[in-house]
């Protein structure tokens, strides 16, 4: 559990808006000196309002964004060092909305296999018994592998988004709100999913969430993000019981009680 | 077939036509448009006479339909004695040759600057605005007038120059539709699975934008047809004695009042013609969206 995975000092990104013509244009810092470190086997949480730069945070750590200064190493290597598929192969993105992220012109079997066929694996038998090993750690049956996107439900789509980023078998895995597009019912299928395929293969997670119920079950350690900074970050159950800065307070509170006689504290 | 129901099929072909086969629309376009191509092609096969070969003591005969007309010029002559229908079956040649070609040359220059300016945006696509703002303001007419008239009329010039002016609709298009698919997470995947620019423009940006493309492409190969008729009718465009079906209508401008058939006949075959070339893009759209599939 020592080996750092994820390790990003001062991340700063700024991003150049246009106020219109000859108007100039006005910086917005999107993500301002973030540091993050995450070990082997390990499940950050990054919680923090919409627009306050987890997003952004998150595509520069899949290298798909550049940062405007700070650095970020993965596995002990700068990112910017990474060629393009090594990088692939070590860190992989599961996205929020199942319904965009599938190209709908294309086959489940075909989105599935695209990581592997990027990677030069030529022979199709190879990607077919490994396209339908991983539709089965995920659930997913195997006559879907001729099915078209817009045949399948928002859980079942998921489940095709998290077996093309596993398949190549990633280090890390970053999701983006990898629940909020899905049903209540589907949600916990899909955590417990995640959960069970850390456990199998090892994997180390990054999730950026706004439902902190899902945070406090899936994620070893919390960081809160507030207009791009981070103001916060340890470990789960100490953030839930004792939060420290203001915003932190203000987002516990927000949590709405089982019990219909406790009302929301206002402060 | 039976009237069971159906079970989800797995090839997407079948699906996609039977959906073919219950868009009346599209069966009603592409069927003329499939007999207006087999004439295209079969023209020395079907057409009774040559529709160059000139009869003086045969002018101006009429249609069948007229009690003048006869079987031998099922289609009347015109006014040098050449059978009409031998020209307006070669004439479709011409209509269908401008059409496409244009629709073409203009499609391979309107997809490749929108696309690019649509994927990659900032500078480029300032550059591709500027472009097609110039296109539209030049008129197309004025400028094929010009053009043809200082290079001379013959049909690669009328498809040359209607291809360089006709970009700008597959511009806008293409641009605003990649703009729409660029920001999907898909595309995002991509280049996270490691997929090459190249390689993300073709499988998954084309893929999703090409139904529009084949609608622009049916409005321009019709904007086509209509504007060689136009440019013909002029007398830039293709140059007689070449069957062109604006032509046509041209030669029998000044026999409009006595000889009717001479206009109504070229001009109900452009109208059927571009009418379900329309009908028939229309359809494409319908039937290849993936939301129909099902």
């Amino acid at each position: 559990m020592t080996e750092i995975m994820i390790d990003a000092k001062n991340i700063v990104k700024d991003f150049k808006i246009s106020k219109g013509l000859f108007r100039g244009k006005e910086n917005l810092r999107a993500v301002d000196g973030v540091s993050l470190q995450v070990m082997r086997g390990e499940i950050l949480a990054i919680v923090g309002e919409s627009g306050c730069g987890k997003t952004t945070l998150a595509k520069i750590l899949l290298g798909l964004l550049q940062q405007d200064s700070g650095s970020v190493e993965l596995c002990g290597s700068k990112i910017e060092q990474i060629p393009r598929l090594e990088l692939a192969k070590m860190v992989q993105p599961i996205f929020q909305d199942p319904y965009s992220s599938l190209n709908p012109r294309k086959s489940i079997g075909s989105i599935i296999t695209l990581p592997m066929r990027i990677q030069g694996e030529k022979n199709s038998d190879v990607w077919m018994k490994k396209a339908l090993q991983i539709m089965d750690l995920v659930g997913l049956p195997s006559r879907m592998f001729d099915q078209y996107p817009n045949q399948l439900s928002g859980g079942q789509r998921q489940r095709v988004a998290i077996a093309r980023a596993l398949i190549n078998s990633p280090k890390i895995v970053i999701c983006d709100e990898p629940t909020s597009a899905l049903d209540v019912s589907v949600q916990s299928q899909i955590l417990n999913l995640l959960n069970d395929l850390r456990e199998e293969l090892n994997l180390t997670y990054v999730i950026i969430s706004h439902n902190l119920a899902v945070v406090e079950h899936m994620a070893s350690r919390v960081a809160v993000m507030y207009f791009g900074e981070k103001v916060e970050e340890s470990e789960t159950d100490q953030l839930f019981s004792n939060p420290q800065h203001s915003y932190t307070k203000m987002l516990l509170s927000s949590i709405l009680s089982p019990d219909p006689r406790q009302r929301i504290k206002k402060n | 077939m039976t009237n069971l129901p159906q079970t989800t099929s797995t090839l997407p072909v079948s699906g996609l036509k039977s959906r073919v086969l219950r868009h009346k629309g599209m069966m009603i376009g592409s069927t003329i448009v499939v007999f207006v191509v087999l004439l295209a092609l079969l023209a020395p096969l079907i057409a009774p006479h040559d529709p160059y070969q000139q009869d003086l003591l045969n002018r101006l005969k009429p249609p069948v339909w007229d009690p003048r007309g006869s079987w031998e010029h099922i289609f009347g002559t015109d006014h040098l004695g050449r059978d009409y229908l031998s020209r307006l079956i070669y004439g479709s040649r011409i209509s269908l040759l401008i059409g496409i070609g244009a629709a073409l040359i203009s499609g391979v220059i309107g997809t490749f600057l929108g696309v690019m300016a649509g994927y990659f945006g900032g500078r480029v696509d300032m550059v591709v605005t500027f472009l097609i703002t110039v296109r539209l303001s030049m008129p197309v007419v004025l400028v094929a007038l010009a053009v043809v008239a200082i290079v001379g009329g013959s049909l690669q010039v009328v498809i040359g120059v209607l291809g360089l002016l006709l970009w700008d609709r597959f511009a806008v298009v293409m641009r605003s539709s990649t703009l729409q698919i660029r920001s999907m997470d898909y595309v995002t995947a991509a280049r996270a699975v490691g997929c090459s620019t190249t390689r993300i423009l073709m499988t998954e940006v084309m893929p999703n934008v090409v139904n529009n493309l084949i609608v622009i492409a049916t409005l321009e190969i019709a904007h086509a047809i209509i504007l060689e008729a136009a440019l013909s009718f002029l007398g830039l465009g293709v140059q007689p004695p070449l069957p062109s079906w604006g032509l046509m209508v041209s030669e029998g401008k000044d026999m409009m009042l006595f000889e009717p058939w001479l206009i109504t006949i070229p001009g109900v075959a452009l109208f059927a013609l571009v009418l379900s070339v329309n009908l028939l893009g229309d359809g494409m759209r319908d039937v290849t969206a993936p939301e129909n599939r099902n």
